[in-house]
């Protein structure tokens, strides 16, 4: 089972310039733990959502099951201004 | 003042145009920034009076270690609120700080009011005080480049001044400090215009040799390679603080419309990334500061038939692109731009006067105002109005934009709507809609501002909400921050600046602290401007938050009112065990 991971601009500079990653699900535990076995420190990790059929996305937790061709967009951490 | 064991004071006072100088050891034991800010304040306060009453002073002072150190960079402002009637607390970048460092003082008062506007230039053991009734009127821009041109000193100098808003004592008026910083919220613009105070420069001059250098420069070296080869200040530097943008509106705390939403549909091409490619032309840093955060956007403006176009260049941030673009629901980068300018100019505080704009849009909709009032139909998204709806107020053009010139809170009272009218402790609101850290933080916070004590943050933080825990990590955060802002520490870099850190680095240049002491100044300071607020007559209780925090979802969902309000009664309790120490 694969699944989909699409990382926001500011993860880049730990990948290598790959802003989109293709899980294969079985590796990993979660979608924080996959993501952050390509480079990215875990700790940078905000936010993640799921992409939704109707094109809307929704927040997901460290418990969420990822499904056959789930994409998933992953965001920093909000940081003070 | 390192390697010195007193606080020198320059005491300015209006009225008579004297000055005089103290050099004060019993303030050591605030260490310096707001800690000695804080306790001059509640020296020369004058609760029984009018906020504006000329006996009511304005506070600047400088840190410990400002400017001694990378990313120290920074000036504090004390002051009665004219916002909010109780504690004013504002930091500002730029060259201030380095200035009032070199030109010897470690804070200065100033009191007294001035009968015709007035330019006062501050330098070593003098300060001069020039007529400044030609300047009256000017933006803030028009300012800075008259007092450039038309006097010595470039470099090594500082120039503060005020816009139209604060002159017409709009309550939000900011301070601008040299190019793109400023004293920005809580109203200190009000309180100079009070003063017919134009416009501060300040030239320093004098060098100061380091004692210990090689010890010194090991320390800053560390701090230096902390700051500038690793990731922890990155993010400031290359899209800065508006990489805000994408993840808060993904996750759903992007205040929006008013906060009738928590996602913007415009977001990504408000985002961070957006602006990086569309508009960003240049990253400028504070004087001693070597990360370069403050973000300079362009856009551009048709000011002739026959396609005349000027490029017009203005600072951005989160908190701007918050205030003046989702919770204006303003879809371009360069709309935003546009807003940021004619804030700039009538020199406001962005985030009040983006807050205080939502507000009037939504009163118009719902038809507690009318057109005859606010002179243009305001809607969201409606740059064009917005941009003449931010002149009105500057000018308090009617009885209406005299109104939002007081604050969303004051205008809510007189025209209703006081349950969208999104303020905390009548200090209108930040960008985060993230939860009851946000809320509670704001809401408890000595100047209510979410850089108090960072609530925000805890809500990003908290793997599971926890009451105790909230109320804890706010109360301790609080009380670390006034220690940093003692110092005084670009918030940015407080990862930077662990206690170990602070330690060493003060150590080099002539300070013996231990952790503990650090610890106890921190506690020291937050209870000075406890006693201050308490003096200015505000309760905790008196607290009304806005009922939209509860109906629009935040980014940890549906909030509870009821808990929202046992949390700062929780925190109450941790300020009386406090204070009776």
């Amino acid at each position: 089972m694969k699944y989909y991971v699409e990382l926001a601009t500011w993860f880049k500079r730990y990948t290598g310039g790959i802003d989109r990653l293709e899980i294969a699900a079985a590796r990993y535990d979660t979608v924080r733990g996959a993501v952050a076995s390509h480079g990215v420190p875990e700790d940078e990790i905000g936010f993640i959502t799921i992409l939704n059929n109707d094109g809307s996305s929704r927040l997901i937790d460290d418990s969420f099951k990822p499904n056959e061709g789930d994409t998933f967009k992953v965001f920093p951490k909000i940081i003070g201004g | 003042m390192i390697y010195e064991k007193y606080i020198k004071v320059l005491y300015i006072d209006l009225n008579s145009q004297k000055i005089r100088i103290e050099h004060r050891e019993d303030l050591c034991e605030y260490l310096g920034g707001v800690g000695v800010a804080a306790k001059l304040l509640e020296e020369n306060l004058k609760p029984e009076l009018d906020i504006f009453d000329e006996e009511q002073p304005v506070i600047f002072a400088i840190g410990a270690a400002s400017t001694v150190f990378p990313v120290v960079t920074k000036t504090v402002a004390m002051f009665r609120s004219p916002l909010t009637g109780e504690l004013g607390e504002s930091y500002a970048g730029g060259r201030m700080a380095m200035t009032l460092f070199m030109a010897g003082y470690d804070a200065v008062v100033i009191t007294g009011k001035s009968q015709k506007p007035i330019h006062i230039k501050i330098s070593r053991n003098d300060v001069l005080f020039k007529d400044a009734r030609a300047l009256w009127g000017m933006s803030n821009d028009e300012t800075g480049r008259f007092i450039r041109e038309h006097s010595k000193g470039g470099g090594k100098r500082s120039i503060i001044r005020i816009g139209p808003a604060g002159e017409n004592l709009c309550k939000y008026a900011s301070v601008c400090v040299d190019t793109y910083r400023h004293f920005g919220r809580l109203g200190l613009g009000a309180v100079l215009g009070s003063k017919k105070l134009k416009a501060i420069s300040i030239i320093g001059d004098r060098d100061i040799p380091i004692e210990n250098f090689k010890e010194y420069f090991k320390v800053y070296q560390e701090i230096y390679k902390r700051v500038t080869d690793t990731e922890i200040m990155a993010k400031y530097h290359d899209a800065g603080t508006p990489i805000n943008i994408e993840p808060l509106n993904a996750a759903g705390g992007l205040p929006t419309k008013n906060l009738r939403q928590n996602v913007f549909e415009h977001g990504e091409s408000i985002s961070g990334e957006t602006f990086a490619r569309k508009n960003l032309v240049r990253k400028m840093a504070c004087v001693g500061c070597p990360v370069g955060c403050i973000h300079i956007g362009q856009f551009r403006r048709e000011f002739d038939k026959g396609h005349e176009y000027e490029a017009i260049s203005v600072g951005y941030d989160y908190e701007l692109l918050f205030s003046l673009g989702s919770f204006l629901g303003v879809k371009t980068s360069d709309e935003i731009l546009q807003l940021i300018e004619v804030v700039e100019e009538e020199g406001m505080d962005a985030m009040s006067a983006g807050v205080v704009l939502g507000w009037a849009t939504e009163a118009f909709m719902k038809k507690l105002v009318t057109e005859k009032q606010t002179l243009v139909p305001l809607a969201f998204g409606n740059t064009a109005n917005y941009i003449k709806a931010i002149k009105y107020i500057s000018a308090r053009e009617n009885d209406f934009y005299s109104a939002l010139a007081e604050g969303a809170d004051r205008a809510s009272e007189i025209y209703g709507g006081k349950e969208f009218a999104m303020t905390f402790a009548k200090n209108e609101m930040p960008g985060y809609h993230t939860g009851y850290g946000a809320i509670v933080g704001a809401a408890v916070g000595a100047r209510h501002s979410h850089l108090c004590n960072g609530g925000y943050s805890v809500d990003q933080s908290m793997k599971e909400f926890n009451k105790e825990k909230l109320i804890d990590t706010l109360f301790a955060e609080e009380k670390e921050r006034c220690m940093l802002n003692s110092l005084i520490i670009c918030m940015f870099a407080r990862k930077v600046y662990d206690r170990k850190t602070i330690l060493a680095a003060l150590n080099t240049i002539g300070y013996s602290y231990t952790d503990e002491e650090l610890t106890a100044i921190g506690e020291r300071i937050y209870k000075t401007k406890l006693r201050i607020k308490k003096s200015l007559g505000f309760n905790q209780t008196d607290v009304k938050l806005p009922r939209r925090l509860f109906e629009t979802p935040s980014l940890n969902g549906q909030l509870d009112e009821k808990v929202a309000y046992e949390l700062i009664e929780m925190y109450n309790k941790k300020i009386e065990v406090l204070m009776a120490q």
